[in-house]
């Protein structure tokens, strides 16, 4: 907890400096007729505040706490977690370009990997693809980007 | 008078086909995100939100309403049989009902919980049909700078009575303050921190944020924990409870009902709290006090029927105020201003039809639940069986979808992944999110009230300590904000916590 607290103490702080600095470079105004930049100041100081409360605290601190709100963490899956997150930020920047169908069909066969037959994750992918787009397309006439060869 | 001639017109509406389809459909739904664990209630309505959009609004308010009663039925499944909470208001129900499970009575077990909540369920309505009204007369005479005050005080009590530590509650709030301000600002005109952006300059959308913070965060989350879904593999049969049985329950589903309800209207409080403060109180009056966590049916009667009345209580303040007293009514709040509507004293009048036809669509979705929940235990304890690995990349995929349809935006799925990255840290780092979404979604209407109110006074400050209900908003906000310096009020909070705690561990 103490050092999760630094951490996140810190990481505040540079928010608040952020938000501060921003808030600064637009029209403050008064008290009695407020520019734009003078309740994002207040809550920027504010938010600088609490943090530095909180690092104090953690600082402060002399022993870690043996309470554990969270579970244990099995470290083998951080760098599942990290991968996860990464086939979907690609997903963001090529949901764009190559349509619903494709970029949806390889990020759940990314994601449904795990099975022990090769052929189970393309099954289940295009499955659930087919399903989705009659379910959000066809039925609630959700519109998809679509990819070059014309296909959503 | 008035009210039954409202709530007959409301069952109208309620009892169309439609309405009645929409209504299964909440209520199913909310019972399935509450029997499988890793699925909040938060972010379900955040994922569905999107789709509700080409539906008339009193059908995707029905939808969504269900949704969030449905999930306290439900969390009750896999407490009782997994000895895991689907939802966080069933966490206590697992002390004695996974125990019942244990000794072969996990029918019993389910079948009061069913009861209980359908009572309670069906009270808390009551209570809010006929408390709707007088509080929107009062209400009608509040200016902006009462609902400043209120504003202020309750996103104070969320996070006094949040289960965190009060500084990381505080910077989750402000947080979410801060969020609520990027993009346009709608009194000058000009954009705040839009970084150059033209997708910045528009603002962040509620449902990429609630989804990243309450769907996306969790997943990630459990990616990294192993979820250990050992089902108690035995015949469950007899759910109807004996004589005894309901002779024990009554007392606790009647307590737990008024009690919770009560609680739920509080800012802070809602289901959850009302869970564990429903045990607590049942355990301090039993005669046989040692009976609880070993099996004892009156602490599965109770909190089941106090988290059923107090996801109904906290209508109240967002029907009658247009406050969310949590963050799945801040959910509910923003699919109201989505469909062009407020809610608040003017709901009732304006738009009768919405706050009639919902009240009465849960009267017909709590006997919806009823009839779902027991015959179809069977159905239930199977999905629990489907193995996470199965399920996580469709809720994924559902959480794409949903993001980029709001606006048909890239942007908002970017959005998405980022609150979904940030959710999951502040759960590592042990920060609650719910303050958070609450301040954002209060963010605007807070910041206008504030303004509105400097117009009215001509910039004179002294208007939110003449006006006697935002003066004492405000004053009780400070003492909440100066608890840790408040031995009494701390104590208060410490019982809080304590109570959650026990029932956690």
């Amino acid at each position: 907890m103490k050092r999760k607290d630094q951490i996140s103490g810190v990481f505040w702080f540079l928010i608040s400096l952020i938000v501060i600095q921003q808030s600064l470079s637009m029209r403050l105004g008064t008290f009695r007729s407020p520019g734009s930049g003078l309740i994002p100041l207040i809550w920027g100081v504010i938010l600088a505040i609490l943090s530095v409360i909180i690092i104090i605290k953690a600082f402060l601190r002399t022993t870690e706490s043996t309470y554990r709100m969270q579970p244990k963490v099995d470290w083998s899956s951080l760098g599942k977690l990290g991968v996860v997150i990464g086939i979907l930020l690609a997903f963001t920047f090529i949901f764009s370009y190559l349509g619903f169908f494709f970029s949806s069909f390889w990020i759940l066969v990314f994601l449904f990997r795990d099975s022990r037959k090769w052929w189970v994750p393309f099954f289940i992918a295009a499955l659930t693809v087919v399903s989705c787009f009659l379910l959000f397309h066809v039925f609630l006439q959700i519109q998809f980007p679509r990819g070059p060869w014309g296909i959503q | 008078m008035e009210a039954f001639t409202s709530l007959a017109a409301g069952f109208q509406i309620a009892l169309t086909p439609m309405n009645l389809f929409f209504c299964f459909v909440g209520v199913f739904i909310g019972t399935l995100i509450g029997v499988l664990p890793g699925i909040g209630t938060s972010g379900t309505m955040a994922m569905l939100l999107p789709i509700t959009m080409g539906f008339p609004p009193i059908s995707a308010i029905i939808m969504l309403a269900g949704i969030y009663y449905g999930a306290c039925y439900g969390g009750s499944t896999t407490s009782i049989l997994v000895n895991i909470p689907g939802e966080s208001m069933s966490i206590v129900t697992c002390l004695d009902g996974y125990q019942m499970a244990r000794q072969g009575r996990a029918g019993p077990a389910l079948g009061i919980s069913a009861i209980g909540s359908f009572v309670a369920g069906t009270l808390a309505i009551v209570f809010l049909g006929f408390l709707a009204k007088p509080i929107t007369t009062f209400a009608l005479r509040f200016g902006p700078p009462e609902y400043f005050g209120l504003m202020v005080v309750g996103m104070m009590l969320i996070i006094f009575l949040g289960s965190g530590s009060m500084i990381k509650s505080l910077i989750s709030a402000v947080m979410g303050l801060i969020l609520a301000m990027v993009g346009m600002d709608i009194i000058t005109g000009e954009v705040r921190f839009g970084f150059g952006s033209i997708q910045m300059s528009n603002g962040i959308g509620l449902v990429p944020m609630a989804m990243g913070l309450f769907g996306l965060g969790d997943i990630f989350l459990n990616l990294e924990t192993k979820i250990d879904r050992e089902i108690f593999e035995t015949r469950i049969k007899g759910f109807f409870p004996n004589r005894k049985d309901l002779k024990q329950s009554s007392g606790p589903i009647l307590r737990g009902s008024i009690l919770g309800f009560f609680l739920g209207i509080l800012p802070g409080g809602g289901a959850t709290l009302a869970s564990f403060f429903s045990y607590a109180v049942e355990k301090k009056i039993s005669k046989h006090p040692e009976r609880f966590g070993k099996g004892a049916i009156e602490g599965v009667a109770g909190p089941e029927s106090a988290n059923n009345a107090g996801a109904g209580g906290a209508f109240v303040p967002l029907f009658t105020l247009g406050i969310p007293p949590n963050s799945v009514m801040a959910m509910l709040l923003g699919a109201f201003i989505l469909y062009g509507m407020q809610p608040g004293p003017l709901l009732m009048a304006e738009h009768p039809e919405v706050f009639w036809g919902t009240v009465a669509s849960m009267y017909i979705g709590n006997v919806m639940l009823l009839i779902l929940n027991l015959p179809l235990i069977g159905l239930w304890v199977q999905l629990l069986k489907v193995p996470y690995r199965i399920l996580f990349p469709l809720i994924i995929l559902f959480t794409l979808i949903g993001s980029y349809s709001l606006r048909n935006n890239p942007f908002d799925v970017l959005l998405l992944i980022i609150f979904g990255v940030l959710g999951y840290l502040m759960k590592k780092f042990e920060y609650e999110a719910a303050p958070m979404l609450l301040a954002f979604v209060l963010g605007d209407l807070m910041e206008n009230a504030f303004h509105q109110s400097l117009i009215i006074s001509g910039g004179d400050f002294s208007i939110f300590l003449t006006r006697p209900i935002t003066a004492i908003c405000l004053f009780v906000a400070l003492t909440l904000l100066l608890t840790p310096f408040i031995p009494w009020l701390q104590r208060g909070k410490d019982i809080v916590s304590k109570t959650a705690q026990d029932a956690k561990t």
